[in-house]
């Protein structure tokens, strides 16, 4: 949904700040002011972050790499949804159009047991590279496979491979999880159990037959 | 100037040099293997098949990465492709194709016997792949989809929708994990090298900080492998992810590993164009895209119409005009070139001015919406969360952007650098696209290098080093470590004004005006005249808050920015020095009358590398070019 309003916009910004993963952390308040609806959510972190250094406070942590939706990298919770309110949008794809002008946006880390703090909106992620170390691969040896056409493999059935490897791998889901239904790591569980679908469709590419 | 430069090219023919080499190649016996410590610094498509190949060989691996996830590494937002010989089309592919075409398309200026062999590894980087489960787009009765890409007049290109780089990337992911639940590689994410440590001439180890906690730690090895990526983001915007940088690569050369054809960088054209000061990087759009769609511009300079009021007639399809034989589908310098000519003339598109269209309105009546949106889906809504516009109705706006560098450390056939010990894989090599990088040809190089290339060399550089492994507290590394906290400790004293992310823009400004898509001898004199000035303010206006001892971004992006604001300087030099046009590099005193590169082979046809020496300017090495496979022809796509 885009917000009508003016080409610059205000926000009253809550941010979640936490020095690291030994204290505690709290909301600060910030404006953040003149902001053009064709910036996106991170670039707006980045107006409001260059003001802060200008001011001598240390700028807000933020996760973020490619910043074209793909790395997983990003990993905000706006207003109470991980990446925010657009559906299968990225923090990093959101853009500040889907903002109304004077709008109050809470900004927290993702929430969930498996995900602990490392600075203000900064999550250690480790535990999805565990499941996937776990298993979560197809084991073959370099320089040993045989021609790629030599298996033929239904069109329909790497379209649906496909489907399931765009993961992206940023944990919104153990987010969301975790936060309505499964305080207790749940989330991770049912993560593990989705990579392990995906492994197998990504498996499924190797099976013979299918076309 | 001296020519110390010997890249080792096997003898003999050039379809018999890499097999004669492997024969050749010094081998490590399997139970001698895990006495051997590899260090791999970046886990993209290179670093991530090194890293997991060399584990799987038995050596004991460590793979450092600045990301959260090896999986993160920029290689997973690569879109288009991966190209490879099959010719699974049967429409006259070969080894000896994909060779002349990269040769070509790189303007002659890339080393034939590395070429080659990158065309002859392709077809089992594709078998590697499908035997992982990348699920690569398919034809209905089963077998593999290609594409065209760029600068080809055959299909060749293998593809995964506009998600190629994330799926070979989760192979290569996939058997890193596989090596580090093995205990064969031991993964360092989150964590950044910021100096190479050399011990007696050889490259044997890193000093690294730890991006969470700060601390700065000491690492040994026998060899250290650098797939780092490249320096894009020297141009502040770029379609680079942020955390891009040259810092590894640049320590290397401040060690004496040389830095070849700096200057080389590719503007790629199809990216979105730049809508304001606050944007923070820019997005590509594939060019897989430039199969259906069709550039254009209008014929009238300052026509503010919108495009669909724009007659057929008035309309310039100029790629079409300019180049019939391969039209949308000529390579990336030359299409960047024409659309900055365009836009020159006072003929682009949009706010700026500085855009052209690209037009699917054809294809989409052709082959009906849903095909292209099957082809190019994910690209088509990426554009309309960006721009917010959609791309089914109107044409796209596009416009050319910082994308790739050719340009990287110098490599011998062994991908070993000239500092003996380091060798560099994948585009933070020079190795094998020279002036200009053929479309869904990086790909294919960041899995030889890794896959294929180095575990068939490495043993050559290993096999004489046996028991010379030094330990982590030798002074060198003290040394080095310590060269880490006083630059550290230097960034956060000088408390000024400007801010990192200023300092950087100001940089890249700097080097797209006078180094950017052309440049002249007059403007790269300014360059090298404003880039040690705005060093100095750097060092003495710059505000970096917090402290070393713990998780701070503004450091981490000081130390890079550090790095580009020297590593400018060198491009320009590199710039300056090659009188001549050839590929990415157009130097605006050289061009034919009809506005192409005009090269200079008497004088030119050389990689140039080049050595730091102190705080003067570098010193130029030169490894001539010999082309015996090929004929020195020039480039055209008429």
């Amino acid at each position: 949904m885009i917000a009508p309003g003016p080409a610059k916009r205000n926000y009253k910004l809550r941010v979640w700040r936490q020095k690291n993963g030994e204290t505690a952390g709290r909301f600060a308040e910030y404006d953040a002011r003149d902001i053009p609806a064709d910036a996106s959510f991170l670039e707006m972190l980045d107006i409001v972050n260059e003001g802060l250094i200008a001011r001598n406070e240390e700028p807000v942590a933020f996760d973020h790499d490619c910043r074209e939706g793909i790395c997983g990298m990003c990993s905000l919770v706006i207003n109470g949804t991980p990446h925010g309110p657009n559906r299968a949008t990225t923090t990093c794809q959101l853009y500040m159009r889907h903002f109304a002008d004077g709008e109050t946006i809470v900004i927290e880390p993702f929430r969930a047991g498996a995900f602990p703090v490392l600075r203000d909106l900064i999550v250690n992620r480790s535990a999805l590279d565990r499941i996937q170390q776990a298993g979560g691969f197809v084991s073959v040896r370099t320089g040993a496979a045989q021609d790629a056409n030599s298996i033929p493999i239904s069109k329909p059935a790497a379209d649906k491979a496909m489907d399931a490897a765009a993961c992206i791998q940023c944990g919104a889901c153990v987010a969301e999880c975790e936060r309505d239904a499964f305080p207790s790591g749940a989330g991770v569980a049912f993560l593990a159990a989705a990579a392990r679908a995906a492994g197998a469709e990504r498996a499924g590419a190797g099976d013979a037959g299918e076309a | 100037m001296t020519n110390g430069l010997d890249a080792h090219i096997p003898e003999g023919p050039i379809e018999k040099k890499w097999d004669q080499h492997k024969f050749e190649s010094k081998l490590i016996n399997p139970a001698n293997r895990r006495k051997y410590e590899i260090i791999i610094v970046g886990s993209g498509l290179a670093g991530a098949s090194a890293a997991a190949t060399l584990g799987e060989l038995g050596y004991r691996v460590k793979c450092f990465c600045y990301q959260d996830s090896p999986r993160r590494a920029h290689s997973i937002a690569a879109q288009g492709g991966i190209n490879a010989a099959k010719n699974y089309q049967n429409d006259g592919d070969s080894v000896q194709r994909l060779f002349y075409d990269t040769v070509k398309g790189g303007d002659f200026r890339s080393r034939e016997a590395n070429v080659y062999r990158l065309a002859q590894v392709s077809a089992g980087i594709i078998d590697q792949c499908v035997a992982q489960g990348v699920p690569f787009a398919r034809e209905y009765g089963g077998l593999l989809a290609n594409r065209s890409f760029g600068g080809a007049q055959v299909s060749r290109t293998f593809y995964a929708r506009g998600q190629t780089g994330q799926q070979l990337l989760l192979g290569a992911y996939g058997a890193l994990c596989k090596q580090i639940a093995e205990g064969n590689v031991e993964m360092y994410p989150r964590t950044e090298m910021l100096e190479l440590v050399v011990v007696d001439g050889h490259a044997k180890g890193i000093v690294a900080r730890n991006m969470v906690s700060g601390e700065i730690s000491s690492h040994a090895a026998d060899t250290v492998v650098l797939a780092t990526g490249g320096y894009g983001n020297v141009f502040y915007l770029s379609t680079n992810a942020k955390g891009c940088n040259v810092t590894a690569t640049y320590r290397a050369y401040k060690k004496g590993a040389y830095f070849a054809n700096p200057c080389y960088t590719q503007i790629h054209p199809t990216c979105i164009p730049v809508s304001g000061e606050y944007q923070s990087k820019l997005t590509l759009m594939s060019e897989s895209l430039r199969n259906d769609g069709r550039v254009w511009a209008p014929k009238m300079a300052g026509d503010k119409r919108a495009p669909g009021q724009i007659p057929e007639g008035e309309r310039d399809y100029y790629l079409e005009r300019k180049y019939p034989s391969f039209g949308n589908l000529a390579p990336r310098d030359i299409s960047s070139r024409a659309a900055k000519q365009v836009c020159d003339e006072g003929r682009g598109v949009g706010e700026t001015g500085l855009g052209v269209y690209l037009d699917f309105a054809d294809a989409i009546s052709r082959l009906g919406e849903h095909t292209i949106r099957e082809r190019y889906g994910n690209l088509f809504d990426m554009y309309h969360k960006i721009t917010n516009e959609d791309a089914y109705k109107l044409p796209m706006r596009i416009f050319p952007a910082v994308h790739y560098t050719m340009g990287g450390l110098w490599v011998d056939y062994n991908l070993m650098s000239n500092l003996p010990g380091l060798h560099v894989l994948g585009e933070a090599n020079f190795s094998d696209h020279g002036a200009n990088r053929l479309g869904a040809s990086a790909l294919m190089q960041g899995l030889a290098d890794g896959y294929f290339v180095l575990p068939g060399t490495i043993g050559n550089y290993l096999a004489t080093q046996t028991g010379k492994r030094p330990k982590a507290d030798a002074p060198e590394f003290k040394k080095a470590e310590e060269d880490v906290r006083n630059r550290t400790s230097r960034l956060l004293g000088i408390k000024g004004k400007r801010t990192v992310d200023h300092f950087h823009r100001e940089l890249g400004l700097l080097m797209w005006d006078k180094c950017g898509m052309t440049r002249n001898d007059a403007g790269l004199r300014e360059a090298l005249k404003r880039a040690p000035q705005l060093r100095e303010e750097f060092w003495e206006d710059v505000n970096v808050l917090g402290s070393g001892e713990e998780l701070n971004q503004s450091l981490e992006k000081a130390g890079r920015v550090a790095d580009f604001l020297e590593f400018g300087e060198l491009m320009c030099y590199d710039a300056l020095n090659r009188r001549e046009s050839c590929g990415g590099h157009f130097r605006e005193e050289f061009q034919t009358a009809d506005g192409e590169a005009k090269r200079n082979d008497e004088e030119y046809a050389y990689v140039a590398a080049w050595e730091c020496v102190g705080d003067g300017p570098p010193q130029l090495h030169k490894e001539p070019l010999e082309f015996e496979a090929v004929h020195l022809a020039t480039r055209s796509y008429k």
